[in-house]
């Protein structure tokens, strides 16, 4: 229940904080399985698809973010200019580190929500008991 | 500014606030975001180039997270509206504080005048009145010296220097019309006026230091005094406020004076070797010899004027 205007604003800063922390590993999770989907893919691309699936990601956000798992050896980066008219493009690929990778952060993720559906079905267990 | 300036000016903020970021990642970052402009102006054509820059954010904070993302520490964040507002105000108290200094200036203009006729010295528009016919100094309406007027008193003498080996006059005087003219007596003599503040009566004060001769005026207000020196004898002056005179002298002199003026009137069958220093006012054409035998002749005046 909300009971005051004040209270709807601390529990909107509340959740905003909340979600901050958990889009943070969330989000890598999201852009490297649509690269390993897409095989490669630049910016903009990555931006148009996750938003497509409700997933939003703010440009200022998602390239620093390719930068910093370039540095990190998850990705590489090509620049591509025959493929596309206009300007060139900097796309990104899983390198063989990226692919590890993301497979053990899919395992982890699975893990994490399955902890979290066992936590529920302690509850149910003690409400029949 | 035109829409290839709006995002030039983008990428430079966007590159300089990259700060420690190597400079072939810096052009990489560039043309990476460059690139994305470009696709978001292809792909979405209602969207100007103000709300695709807005949607990426401010350059600054693009470039922090870029620099969050290895570690590194952010630069300062971009300034918020009030920042501006601030410096704005600091400015504009910093130019009223600026204009007030200059109606300050502009009410105590000129610094330094210095009337002849009436023989006044004023300085600061009129804050310190030197009248130097009096020995008398004001400042901003109160006046030092000139309140015992009715207890003027004279008191003259002289000093027998035969036998005594004095090479230095120092005179030590404040508020004072003095005169200085060489005699050919061998002694120091001196006739002066002066009032009094107290009861006792302002008289002359002479003492020997070595080969020095001092000459003080106690109780000395509104004190004018003429000094007869022996010709060779070497003369040193030290005084705050009012005239001093010197008349075709055969000496070396030194004055040493805070407000008032000088008056150093050559003999002109004489040499004199000149040194003069005044900080606010003015200084008369003297027609100086660097001779071995020319006087010495130093004047050093802060406030006024020396005339020949």
């Amino acid at each position: 229940m909300i009971h005051s205007y004040a209270m709807y604003h601390v529990m909107k800063d509340l959740i905003k904080n909340w979600l901050t922390q958990i889009k943070k590993g969330y989000l890598d999770l999201c852009i490297l399985s649509l690269i390993e989907t897409k095989k490669k893919s630049y910016g903009f691309e990555i931006i148009s698809l996750l938003s497509e699936v409700d997933v939003v990601i703010k440009e200022g956000t998602l390239y620093p973010l390719l930068s910093r798992m370039t540095k990190d050896g998850l990705l590489v980066a090509t620049w591509h200019t025959e493929e596309v008219l206009g300007h060139p493009r900097k796309f990104y690929s899983l390198t063989k580190l990226g692919k590890v990778n993301l497979k053990k952060m899919k395992t982890e993720y699975q893990n994490l929500y399955e902890t979290y559906d066992n936590i529920k079905e302690i509850g149910a267990s003690n409400e029949q008991t | 500014m035109s829409k290839h300036n709006k995002l030039e000016m983008y990428l430079i903020k966007l590159e300089k606030s990259l700060g420690s970021i190597p400079i072939s990642e810096k052009a990489e970052i560039i043309t990476e975001i460059k690139s994305h402009i470009l696709d978001a102006t292809e792909n979405n054509s209602g969207a100007s180039i103000d709300d695709i820059l807005k949607s990426l954010g401010e350059p600054e904070q693009v470039a922090n997270k870029y620099l969050l993302e290895r570690g590194l520490s952010p630069q300062k964040p971009p300034k918020h509206p009030i920042v501006k507002w601030l410096v704005i105000g600091f400015l504009g108290t910093f130019a009223i504080s600026a204009a007030m200094t200059l109606v300050l200036l502009f009410k105590f203009s000129p610094l330094i005048e210095v009337d002849e006729k009436a023989g006044t010295v004023k300085i600061l528009g009129g804050m310190i009145d030197v009248q130097e016919s009096k020995g008398n100094i004001s400042m901003s309406g109160l006046s030092f010296g000139s309140m015992n007027m009715n207890l003027n008193k004279s008191f003259s003498g002289n000093f027998d220097l035969s036998g005594k080996i004095i090479e230095e006059l120092m005179v030590d005087l404040d508020n004072t019309k003095l005169i200085v003219e060489n005699t050919d007596a061998n002694s120091v003599e001196y006739d002066c006026s002066a009032s009094s503040h107290s009861d006792e009566s302002p008289s002359a004060v002479l003492k020997v230091d070595g080969k020095v001769l001092k000459f003080m005026v106690s109780q000395s207000k509104n004190t004018k005094c003429e000094l007869g020196v022996p010709k060779k004898m070497s003369l040193n002056v030290n005084a705050k406020n009012g005239k001093f005179i010197f008349e075709e002298l055969a000496n070396n002199v030194n004055v040493n004076a805070l407000n008032g003026k000088i008056v150093f009137s050559p003999d002109e069958k004489l040499k004199y070797n000149y040194k003069l220093n005044v900080t606010n006012g003015k200084i008369s054409d003297f027609t100086g010899s660097e001779d071995n035998d020319a006087f010495k002749v130093e004047l050093k005046l802060i406030n006024g004027k020396i005339t020949n």
